[in-house]
């Protein structure tokens, strides 16, 4: 197994890590980003077509949902919520990383973010959109579910109010709001910068429009940065709250194993899990076949690795400690509950669940392992898989004993479960596809700002001389 | 399903059609002709501007509307153009009319909705169903709408059927008939089910002055063959017993099904529950104690404080051991010419726990005999006849002769022979020709008889609802009336008379079978309203006017008939004596085969009844399937799972049929119920189970010597209770003590104290959601067992909502004048499973079919739970009806997004269908999982949107589409109706008892009371008030309306 070099290259000024190696030029992060956009690639291709044929599997699958009924999918009178809502929530939660890297680490003047928060931003939103396909799809009368908005109209007719799925229906769309507006803020100085590379009328065109004619001037700049900390400050909340809401969804009912005050910490903690591992399932590769190794590099891999060590870890003691509470509350059927995750019909899912999410992260621990670009992209998908995994533990083995035993049934996917499954990621990586062959993957500005000659006490003669034999 | 040549409007034919009270559409509006007719519509003067704009505004609508077009067909509809007095459009009229199955005869009344037949209710009046029903009568309403009935006469020509008309039946086979007339009959066999109906035996006599040579077969395999042989064996010709279980302390069922099957069971089953009314711990001793002796654990076993686990040729040893043990032990007199008869009994090999059985059960019967026989030993139908006079004989020794045994002569009773010698006729060939008439001989006999060989080619008409294998063989194959289309009379067994009126015309064209042979004999077809008016005025005699035919009519019940009689007893046991010579009672090492009458498609005449296949198996949970049952040791030896396939083999006819595992079962039997296995008779019975019709043997059709072999390979079959497990119930090894919690052993013993000394209670001791107690406890210190069940007790239980005094935000306010409340006896509850159907019938529940059942997708709004308990072999299981409970403060009202589900002001949880969007999060949340998800749009499959099906639906509710929620309503279109009828009548609240829902009316054991809660004085108040009165998962704090009693066993404490 390839192993990464072991010590990263100084800042010659701060003495720290530097974020970008090989000390390039500002002419040279914009050529290193932008190049990919605007010089077609084989292997982009060979992603589109497999991502858009995935989309058309969902395509089939919704097509053939809205015909039929959700019946087609593995349902039955326990399990009223199956796969459709397991993959909303692992969507949601992997649309939890962007925003915690752009806002949060932003707030926190954690530089090294700079080189990551653009791609993570773009998955947060294309993860949504795949969220929310889900609990619309999975209505059962899917044309009238504009009934659950506040939309005044001539009969009065409100929704509930205190229902957690309405909650989640403004949870969510402000979320995604937010984090669309965010994301696009942010775009603003590199589209501009698009802009002024575009060598066709149409791409100067499209690209000026949404530059909003950026030229760069101070002012622009100063306007700017400010937007970007108020609605830094506005998505943080959101960050906590999305999530909290949609664990509120189970917690809120009263079903043994849903019912339980640790799950806003614990879903929350869960979706950062799960969002910096799609971060990192997504970023290698992109970062290998754009070559941008020098921009996100090991030490960005490494943070990002230490982050899912500690979430990793917190859910691991969530896990823990709902089986403390359902032994110490006295509650047979909670008792129950969790001794039939462990133990019952569904014990191979709960057992994936604890190795992929606990066991698999605590690797990190060591440097050589979290340093490796291989190891980390196999632990990253061990955590995709246990996350979703988790949600289905929660969702399904909570749902299929329940209260009464005469209506304990057991529930299995079907092959419609599957497709809208598989065609959400193709959702996904065609609009991630779409994402890195037009706007740049890695915010170009920022990066700059960070880097050795944004310092006014930088030297240029230092520098030049600075980190060329190590590459 | 191909539909044949028969166009919609033949379905359409109503009452009101055949007596022209409405008209065809054309004369609508007679008068106004020139406003519709177009050629006198002036011509138009349209400006230019005017005619674009409305061409415009046209197209624009035009297009607005196609989508509207293509959801909602235009449909037409016909009005009363002269309403028929006393019909009010909307407003249902009951009809008194009568039903059988066998020897029992139910009366019932049946609902008309604008004359079509929607809903079987019972007749109050009759005393065999005393207001409620059976499963059967339930689903027969649909069984009248059948698309796969036989619509026309057929004949079989050419080497296949092709329809044909009455006329060309009454000429050609009317030459048929006369040739056989000449020859008196000879060579002709008639095949005809139970004949109760006074009309019809007239009429049988007058066959018989006709066809003096023919042969009379009965052949019905619900009647009561097996108990009118052993009756007559010790009374003699003629004579008839039925049981009464009214005052009943001691009830022994020896393989008597008394809640399913048995002669009468409807009347059974009540008389059975009031026996087990308890209020409170001091008339806890008045109630009664059932014994059941069986193989094959049924609802009767389910019910007994003491079940004893016998194959069913040890069964009639076990009687003989208690009579045994009666006439020696307890010195009992034996009966007249009896002398011998303990020495002749057969000597059955009992293990221990039987001896102590039996010598328990003897000395509760003898302490029970008093001055007044007090006492019951209920023998059922697959016993032979000694066991039948075995148990009779032993009941009039008790003194329960004329208490709960009762004997009557049936002085109209007509001479038949039995199937054995219709196949040996047919082997001889001195029949050859057999006019089957509503029966099925080549699917329903003995296979051992191999009848349907024989008839090929023999049968000359075959009457029935269907063209049914026996009617594939027939040369004139006839389409029969469905009962709520004939005239007719019947006589239940208790010889009480009914009137069977017609609630429809006949929807196809058919004939009654009295009409047909009405006309078989005098060779003139009359109609079936002047055969019987006719009869039943020349029985009469002078007695006979008009108004006293309307009251019968009326009433549904004939009453002062004379009857020929003289008051029979059992005489002479000589017939006893010699028929118990060679009579076989040992366990043997092979296989017993066992045939059942099943507990919801009977013989066979409910296969195509989707509600009846779709009805899980009161038992097993079952759908959609026959099963073979076998014990857990059983399959452990023959090393089968559940659904694993297994050849059972009788004489060389082999059946394989799909293992499911039935604790209770006994040890090296299998048990198979009838009616299933049909090919070609309609697309519901179709490839629903296997015939087991096939393995039957010709001495004894209910259980015989067979072998079990695993037969490799699977068929996947669906209970609606175990869906993917395997184990049934409370596993004592899983199950912790009531005390200290800790886990208790694989030998723990449900009651008792284990060696470690930790105590194994009943039920689910971890989830108290049947609670239960014996008499003993519940007059010592388990007085208040249904509270103790209560996880937290009920002042401790906080509300979330309770301290926010605001209307929307606190605690539903309950402001209606009425407050609705059920509440359901688990003590009188058999589990029978009937309100499941009759909600199903009321509330237009669509049938879901095979498949999606196996997808655990099932619509009834009430089930029964099922739970066993105690040793896994020989288990004791208890029942309970599960619907929405109407929690005062639901959980599934709060998650809805679109408050699609609601409280009214009088407590009731509404569930509104259209608003409903279909998250499901409401199903979730429901601590009791009784809302049902229309997955697919089961309304729209053909089961359920048959033109014909569609006739059966109740218009006051509403049917269900695709994608949304539904569930038990309360029957809230009965409580709008009885609040309508009350206001109308000037009253502000609903009369206690004016107002009952579907599943409370039809419920035989008077299990279910609702009504209005906060009146203190209601029935349901009163119930609700019993120490006994609990609330399943209160601790959640759901407050349901709807709450049941604890039941309370009876053991003996000689056996406990």
């Amino acid at each position: 197994m390839a192993l990464a070099h072991q010590y990263d290259e100084l800042d010659p000024i701060s003495g720290r890590k530097v974020l970008v190696e090989g000390a390039p030029s500002f002419h040279e992060v914009t050529e290193a980003v932008c190049n990919p956009i605007e010089v077609p690639n084989s292997r982009w291709w060979i992603a589109f077509l497999i991502s858009l044929s995935m989309l058309g599997v969902l395509g089939l699958a919704l097509g053939y949902l809205l015909w039929m009924g959700t019946g087609i999918w593995g349902l039955n009178n326990p399990v009223a919520w199956g796969w459709a809502i397991v993959n909303f929530v692992f969507w949601v939660g992997i649309g939890h990383a962007g925003t915690l890297i752009s806002a949060v680490l932003f707030l926190f003047r954690q530089k090294w973010r700079t080189s990551i928060n653009r791609a993570s931003e773009a998955m947060t939103l294309f993860a949504v959109i795949c969220a929310l396909l889900f609990p619309t799809v999975h209505a059962g009368r899917p044309w009238v579910l504009y009934w659950a908005l506040p939309i005044p109209n001539q009969m009065d007719m409100w929704p509930n109010f205190r229902s957690p799925l309405l909650w989640d229906v403004f949870a969510v769309s402000t979320y995604f709001t937010v984090s669309l507006l965010f994301w696009y803020v942010g775009l603003i100085p590199d589209l501009a910068t698009m802009r002024d590379r575009a060598k066709t009328p149409a791409r100067r065109f499209a690209y000026g429009l949404f530059a909003l004619g950026w030229r760069g001037s101070t002012r622009h700049w100063v306007n700017y940065e400010k937007a970007y900390m108020i609605l830094a400050g506005l998505a943080t909340p959101l960050v906590l709250s999305v999530h909290t809401i949609v664990s509120f969804d189970f917690a809120v009912s009263q079903l043994p194993g849903w019912h339980t005050t640790i799950f806003p910490p614990y879903f929350v903690a869960g979706a950062i899990f799960s969002g910096f591992a799609m971060v990192l399932t997504l970023l290698l590769p992109l970062r290998a076949w754009f070559k941008l190794e020098h921009l996100i590099t090991v030490k960005h891999l490494e943070n990002m690795a230490k982050i899912i060590l500690l979430t990793g870890t917190m859910v691991g003691y969530a896990y823990g400690m709902e089986f403390f509470i359902a032994w110490y509350s006295g509650n047979p059927y909670e008792s129950f509950a969790f001794a039939n995750r462990a133990f019952g019909d569904y014990w191979w899912a709960y057992w994936i669940m604890v190795s992929c999410n606990v066991i698999t992260p605590q690797l990190i621990w060591f440097k050589n392992i979290r340093r490796s670009v291989v190891w980390l992209f196999i632990i990253s998908i061990f955590v995709n898989i246990g996350m979703w995994f988790e949600r289905f533990v929660i969702t399904v083995t909570s749902l299929h004993h329940d209260f009464l035993p005469s209506s304990w049934d057991y529930y299995s996917p079907t092959v419609w479960d599957m497709a809208t499954f598989l065609g959400s990621f193709g959702l996904f990586f065609t609009l991630f596809c779409i994402f890195v062959r037009f706007l740049p993957s890695i915010a170009i500005a920022e990066v700059k700002s960070v880097m050795p000659q944004a310092d006014p006490h930088h030297h240029p003669a230092h520098a030049g001389g600075h980190g060329k034999d190590h590459h | 399903m191909s539909k044949p040549t028969e166009s919609l409007k033949q379905y359409w034919r109503s009452l009101e059609d055949a007596d022209g009270t409405h008209q065809a559409p054309a004369d609508e509006f007679p008068g106004q002709a020139m406003t519709t007719d177009p050629s006198f519509v002036p011509a138009p003067r349209l400006a230019r501007r005017k005619f674009n704009g409305l061409l415009g505004a046209s197209t624009a609508l035009a297009g607005l509307t196609t989508t509207g077009c293509l959801r909602k067909p235009v449909e037409h509809i016909l009005p009363f153009a002269k309403r028929p007095e006393d019909t009010i459009p909307g407003q249902p009229i009951y009809y008194a009319t009568a039903y059988q199955v066998g020897h029992s005869v139910l009366g019932l009344l049946v609902e008309s909705q604008d004359g079509r037949p929607t809903k079987i209710e019972g007749n109050p009046r009759h005393p065999s169903s005393n207001g409620a029903t059976d499963m059967w009568a339930q689903g027969s309403v649909l069984g009248l709408y059948d698309p796969d009935r036989c619509r026309a006469p057929h004949q079989h020509k050419d080497g296949k059927h092709v329809v044909t008309d009455w006329d060309t039946v009454q000429t050609e086979l009317g030459a048929t008939i006369k040739e056989l007339k000449a020859r008196q009959g000879e060579g002709l066999a008639l095949v005809i089910p139970t004949i109760t109906s006074p009309t019809y035996r007239d009429l049988l006599k007058q066959f018989r002055e006709k066809f003096a040579k023919a042969k009379i077969i009965s052949h019905d395999v619900a009647a009561a063959t097996n108990a009118i042989a052993g009756t007559e064996l010790l009374v003699g010709e003629n004579a008839r017993a039925t049981y009464h279980l009214t005052g009943a302390k001691v009830i022994a069922a020896f393989d008597a099904d008394i809640f399913q099957s048995h002669t009468d069971h409807v009347r059974l089953q009540r008389e059975y529950a009031e026996g087990r009314h308890v209020d409170g711990p001091a008339d806890a001793s008045n109630m009664s104690r059932l014994y059941a002796v069986e193989g094959h654990f049924t609802t009767t076993g389910a019910q007994a404080d003491h079940r004893l686990r016998v194959r069913s040729n040890q069964v009639g040893g076990v009687l003989a051991a208690l009579a045994t043990e009666l006439f020696t032990v307890h010195k009992l007199r034996p009966p007249p010419n009896g002398d011998g008869l303990v020495d002749a009994l057969p000597k059955a090999t009992l293990d221990d726990a039987a001896k102590k059985f039996v010598s328990v059960l003897a000395k509760d019967l003898v302490a029970a005999k008093g001055a007044r026989g007090t006492s019951a030993i209920v023998i059922g139908e697959r016993q032979p006849a000694w066991v039948h006079a075995l148990g009779l004989l032993i009941n009039y020794s008790l003194g329960n002769g004329g208490n709960t045994v009762r004997l009557r002569y049936d002085d109209t009773a007509y001479k038949s022979e039995d199937l054995a010698a219709l196949a040996a006729g047919l082997s001889d060939n001195s029949i050859t020709a057999v006019i089957c008439l509503e029966t099925n001989p080549a699917y329903d006999s003995p296979g051992e008889l191999g009848l349907a060989k024989l008839l090929a080619g023999k049968v000359l008409v075959h009457q029935g609802l269907h063209m049914d294998e026996t009617g594939k063989l027939a040369t004139w194959c006839l389409p029969a009336n469905h009962y709520l289309e004939s005239w007719g009379d019947l006589e239940a067994a208790d010889s009480t008379i009914s009137l069977v009126q017609p609630l429809i015309a006949p929807l196809h064209d058919s004939t009654s079978s009295l009409e047909l042979l009405s006309w078989i004999v005098f060779d003139a077809k009359g109609d079936g309203y002047s055969l019987v008016k006719d009869y039943w005025r020349t029985a009469t005699g002078a007695m006979w006017s008009d108004k006293l035919w309307r009251r019968w009519l009326h009433d549904g019940v004939v009453q002062g008939v004379q009857r020929a009689g003289g008051t029979p007893a059992p005489r002479d046991a000589s017939q006893l004596l010699a028929a118990l010579k060679g009579v076989d009672v040992e366990a043997g090492a092979g296989f017993e085969v066992n045939f059942h009458i099943d507990p919801k498609i009977a013989d066979g005449r409910g296969a195509n009844v989707g509600w009846l296949q779709e009805a899980p198996h009161p038992m097993t949970k079952l759908t959609w399937d026959n099963a073979a049952y076998i014990s857990i040791e059983t399959a452990r030896k023959l090393g089968v799972e559940n659904c694993d396939l297994v050849e059972v083999s009788v004489g060389g006819r082999k059946v394989t049929a799909p293992v499911w595992i039935a604790p209770g079962q006994a040890d090296d039997t299998v048990s198979l119920d009838l009616g299933y296995g049909r090919q070609g008779l309609g697309t519901v019975a179709n490839g629903a189970g296997v015939d087991a019709y096939a393995l039957q043997a010709a001495a004894n059709r209910w259980f015989t010597a067979g072998e079990v072999v695993k037969a490799g390979g699977r068929r996947m079959i669906y209970s609606t209770q175990d869906h993917g497990s395997q184990s049934p119930g409370v596993d004592p090894a899983k199950t912790r003590d009531e005390r200290t919690g800790k886990f208790l052993g694989p030998d723990a013993i449900p009651g008792q104290e284990n060696a470690k000394g930790d105590y194994v209670g009943e039920g689910y001791p971890d989830r108290p959601i049947v609670r239960v107690t014996t008499v003993k406890g519940f007059q010592g210190d388990d007085k208040d067992f249904a509270a103790k069940g209560d996880l937290i007790k009920k002042e401790e239980l906080l509300s979330l909502w309770d301290h926010n005094a605001h209307e929307d935000l606190g605690a539903p306010a309950f402001t209606g004048l009425q407050q609705w409340g059920l509440a359901i006896d688990l003590n009188r509850c058999t589990g029978c499973g009937t309100c499941t159907v009759a909600c199903q019938a009321e509330n237009n529940i669509p049938v879901v079919g095979r498949k999606e059942v196996g997808n655990g997708r099932e619509m009834h709004w009430i089930r029964i739970d099922r739970y066993y308990t105690g040793p896994k072999e020989a288990p004791e299981a208890i029942v309970q009806p599960m619907l929405c409970q109407h929690c005062e403060t639901a959980p599934c009202e709060n998650v809805c997004p679109v408050q699609a589900t609601a409280h009214s002001p009088e407590g009731l949880n509404d569930m509104a269908y259209n608003r409903c969007i279909g998250t499901r999060y409401c199903a979730n949340n429901c601590p009791y999982k009784v809302r049902r998800f229309n997955f697919f749009n089961y309304n729209k499959e053909p089961v359920n949107d048959h033109e014909l099906v569609r006739m059966q639906k109740n218009p006051d509710v509403t049917v269900r589409f695709r994608g949304v929620i539904e569930k038990c309503s309360y029957c809230v279109q009965r409580i709008q109706e009885a609040k309508i009828q009350a206001h109308t009548a000037g009253e502000d609240l609903v009369k206690d008892g004016a107002l009952v829902v579907a599943c409370q009316q039809v419920c035989p054991s008077h299990a279910i009371t609702f009504g209005d809660i906060k009146d203190p004085d209601s029935r349901v108040s009163k119930v609700k008030a019993n120490i006994r009165n609990y609330g399943v998962l209160t601790d959640l704090n759901t407050r349901p309306r709807t709450t049941y009693l604890g039941r309370v066993r009876n053991p003996n404490p000689e056996l406990a």
